[in-house]
This record gives structure tokens, sequence and C-alpha cells, in this order.
């Protein structure tokens, strides 16, 4: 039953005219990365890993947006849900399952988007092996899963938000931002916290504060410094971030359950 | 045997109004009837099927099915739902929407196999079955949706205005498929505005409206075309607009 549900899910995304559009887009930003790889002439590595990876997480994020949010959006818009909370599926189930459903199709447009990551890095390094530098591929690797967790992440939130917001867009628009703050609030905080105190407002420091610890930190799965330095990846920090992508999605899912346990389903 | 007892639904609207889509409505049904639910447009008819179904939860009163209540699980796992104006998942062949139905029953591969071919044969969909549902005309996506609520060969079948949106052949399938569900003994729960359909289907027929039940009867012992008594019963009440 829970299997079912997931398949579902996956061959909704699959089928999506959105993946594909996505997927092309990415494809076409990996092949200028490399033409654009030979027109720089210093640190071609640690360009193209940026951009490479930066190209993956967009895809990604993209995939959360126009695939995720619309698939569960759909399914209470048009009543499909009814078919399966109609019989003996315990609401808990379905949504795990949706969940599951959506992580599949995350993963799998993941494990596209890091081959083609892979490609392109490789053909930059053989067509600039002189320029190439300390870019670990392995790193690279690692720096997928961790796009990958945090999308995961992001993906609860955004079934937290559909179960209270009145309407799609405004779930998209609610996911959207905590993205956009959950990735810059680590920056802002470094950034206030070295500037000296007398700088900023004391309001202004409590509310970074604040939108810190309120926010997911997103920044903790962000590794393209990491991988395009060829720096060394602590497992201490990496299993860290793992764990609390994992974790913070499991009490944002959990939270989404409650929700949903209670909704009217009219 | 479904059992509704002092069941009252309100639903809020915008800027603090209510409608009360349901007033204190107890009704049995036994198990093996077949019971007509007919009304007016916004009676609250679809309101007490979502409620039976637990897909909306009551604000007072309890409805249980063969004495589980409703809010568990279990009592829904042997009931077939068809909701008004259907929707499946579109980008999903009928084969496939029907092994996606049987699955969440539980039921294994064969089953489903045998059962879908057998539904879709008599809903005259055979043809169409390896089709994206997304293609289908709104006739033959009432038909999936029937095909689908049917596939685990409920015991309680809940079918809101099952006629809608099909030719006469299709509805003659639908009759003569109910027919059926009623000579095997299961439970129907209709809610239709085909009155004919109802008088010659149904062993009991409840007339809700404005949210309450107005007339609760056998159907053998009308006295009267169930038309003409559903008027009169609407007309009692004073109703002259939807609300
Ligand atoms: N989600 C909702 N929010 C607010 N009011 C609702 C909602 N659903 C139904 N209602 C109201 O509840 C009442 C009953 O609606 P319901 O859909 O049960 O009617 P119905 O008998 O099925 O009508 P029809 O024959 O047109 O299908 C109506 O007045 C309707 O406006
Ligand atoms: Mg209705």
């Amino acid at each position: 039953m829970l299997q079912a549900i997931i398949k579902v899910t996956f061959l909704e995304g699959l089928r999506n005219k959105a993946v594909y559009g996505i997927s092309l887009m990415a494809g076409l930003m990996m092949i200028f990365t490399v033409v654009l790889s030979g027109m720089i002439m210093r640190d071609v590595g640690k360009v193209a890993t940026d951009f490479a990876l930066s190209t993956a997480t967009f895809a990604a994020l993209l995939v959360v947006l126009f695939v995720g949010i619309i698939i569960l959006a759909r399914d209470l818009e048009r009543k499909t849900i009814y078919l399966a909370l109609s019989r003996s599926v315990p609401r808990s189930n379905y949504l795990v399952a949706r969940f599951l459903g959506l992580g599949l199709l995350q993963g799998f447009v993941m494990l596209l988007l890091l081959v083609a990551s892979l490609i392109t890095l490789v053909l930059v390094k053989n067509m600039y092996a002189r320029y190439f530098g300390a870019v670990s591929l392995g790193l690279v690797a690692v720096a997928h899963l961790f796009v990958f967790v945090q999308m995961l992440l992001l993906t609860a939130l955004s079934i937290l938000f559909s179960m209270v917001a009145s309407s799609p867009f405004v779930t998209f628009i609610l996911t959207i931002l905590t993205w956009l703050i959950g990735s810059s609030t680590q920056e802002v905080k470094l950034l206030i916290e070295s500037a000296g105190s007398d700088k900023f407002f004391p309001v202004v420091k409590i509310l970074v504060t604040l939108a810190y610890y309120l926010f997911p930190n997103f920044a903790l799965f962000d590794l393209k410094a990491t991988a395009a330095h060829g720096l060394t990846l602590h497992a201490g920090k990496a299993g860290f971030a793992l764990l609390y992508g994992l974790g913070y999605s499991v009490a944002v899912l959990s939270l989404a359950l409650v929700l949903f346990k209670r909704k009217e389903l009219t | 045997m479904i059992i509704f007892e002092d069941v009252c639904k309100t639903f809020q609207l915008e800027r603090g109004k209510k409608v009360s889509a349901v007033q204190c409505l107890s009704l049995v049904v036994a198990s093996g009837e077949v019971f007509g639910c007919i009304g007016p447009n916004g009676a609250g008819k679809s309101t007490t099927i979502k409620l039976l179904l637990d897909l909306i939860r009551p604000d007072s009163g309890t409805i249980t099915i063969n004495s589980l209540p409703s809010r568990d699980n279990a009592s829904r796992a042997r009931v077939g739902y068809l909701p008004e104006n259907p929707c499946q998942y579109d980008f999903l062949t009928a084969h496939e929407y029907l092994a996606y139905s049987g699955n969440l029953s539980g039921l294994s591969s064969s089953i489903i196999a045998e059962r879908s071919s057998l539904l879709l044969e008599k809903l005259k969909l055979s043809q169409a079955a390896n089709r994206r549902i997304s293609g289908y005309s709104k006739g033959m996506q009432q038909r999936t949706a029937i095909a689908a609520a049917l596939i685990h060969n409920p015991d309680l079948v809940v079918l809101d205005e099952p006629m809608s949106g099909l030719d006469p052949l299709g509805r003659k399938l639908i009759f003569d498929l109910i027919a059926e569900l009623k000579e095997q003994g299961k439970t129907v729960f209709i809610s239709s505005h085909v009155l004919t359909d109802i008088e010659r289907l149904c062993d009991r027929v409840g007339i809700i409206v404005q949210g309450r039940l107005c007339h609760e009867g056998q159907v053998s012992d009308l006295t009267m075309p169930l038309e003409e008594l559903f008027l009169q019963v609407v007309a009692d009440t004073g109703l002259d607009e939807v609300k």
C-alpha cells in the first residue's frame, strides 16, 4: 500500500513535463560551463565546479518548487486524494508515502545531475588539465548528496506549508522565502558579529539571531567551496549536517502529520 | 450497517458567515440495503457522504460503519467510494489506475488483473484501458472512477451522483451494475438526482432539504411517484432558493 503510493508519486513526477524542462535547462547549463571554462585561464576547475554545483542545486530547487509542490497541491485540489483516504489507508501513511515518493523522485533527479556534473568536470579537466587545480571529484559527489538531503528538508517544509496555506501559491511563496532566508542567515549572522557592536542596531542583531535559530540553516549543506578548493571535509561536520537535515525533516514532517490528521478534506 | 446519530456539520465561510450543511442527521442504513439519498442542490448529500468516510469531521454526533466509529480507519476497509465529479490521476492509464486502487486495498496482482479486466469489460473501457486517462472524455473518466471504486469488491459502496456525465448507454450500464451489487447483497448508499433510477434501484429513500432529513421511507410504501413526493417535501420546507 505504501509502495503503491510511493510509485504513483514517483510516476507523476516522471511524467510531468516540468522535470524534462528542468533537466534540459541543467544540461544546457553544464554545456555552458564547459564552453565558459575555455574562456578563462586561471582556476578553471574552481569555476567549473562552482558552476556545476550551482546548477545542480538550482535544478533540484526547481524540482521541489515546480514538481513537488504541484503534485501535493493538485492531489488536494482535485480530490484525487479521496481514493486512498476513503479506504483504510491511515492519513499518516499516506503523507509519509507521498514524502518518500517525492524523495525518490528528487534522488533520481539528483543522480542524473551528479552524472552530468561529473561528465562536465571530467571533460573540463581533460581539456584544461594544466589550469584545473585541486578540485576533488569525490567531494563533488558528496556535495550532491548534501544538496539531496537539503532538498528533502525543503520538501518536508513545503508539505508542512501546504497543510496551512490557503492556496498552492502561498505554499510556493513560503517555501521560496524559507529557502532564501535559510540559505543566508549564517552568512548574515557572521557578518554582523564580525562588524563590531556599534555598526548595527541591537534590534537587527536580535532579529538576525532569531531568524538564524528559527529557520533551517541551509548553509550547512553547501559544499561548493570545499569541493572547488579540494579542502578536507571533516567527518564530524559532515555527519552533523546529514543528521541535522534528516532530523529536521522528521520533525517538520511530524508536525505536518498532526495538521494533516485534523485537516478537513472538503 | 451504517448509523448516523445526531450528526451536525457547519462550514465556516469568509467573514464569519456560516452554513449548516447537515443538521441533526440521524439515519440507519441496514446491511444489504440500497439506500437512495436525494435532495435539492446544496442540500448536504455530498457532505453527508464525506462525513461518513471521515474526509470531514462532524461538529457533533457520531457515525459508525459496522459498529466501528468512522474515525477508525478500519471502518473503511471494505468500502468503495465514487466521489462527485471524480478526478483520477490522469497521467496514468486506466489499467495503472485500477492497479493503484487495488493496491491501496492490499489486493494481489493476480486478483487485480482479474478484477480490472472484468470491470473494464463491464464498463466498456477495455479498448481505452492502455491510454492515459488525461485523454478520456468526461463519461469515460466517470466509468473509470466507478471501476476504481469497485475493484476490491467492497461490501459497502458509496456512490455520489454515479450517473453524472454518462450517456444513456452508460447510465444503463451503471444501472445494471448497481442492480448486480444489490443482488450480491452489498450495502449501497447512492446520492442522485435521477429519481426514476432511485425509485427502481433503492429499497429505501431519504430526502434531505437544507441539511435536514425531511422524509425517509421504503420505496415499496410510496403512494405517489417519487418525483411528486420530492417536490411536495421540498415545497413543505418553504425552500425557494439554494443557500
Ligand atoms: N468546503 C465547503 N465550504 C463551505 N461550504 C460548503 C463546503 N462544502 C459544502 N458547503 C455547503 O454545504 C452545503 C451542502 O453542500 P453539499 O455539497 O453537501 O450539497 P449536495 O446536496 O451534495 O448538492 P449537489 O446536489 O449540488 O451536489 C451547501 O450549502 C454548500 O454551500
Ligand atoms: Mg453533491
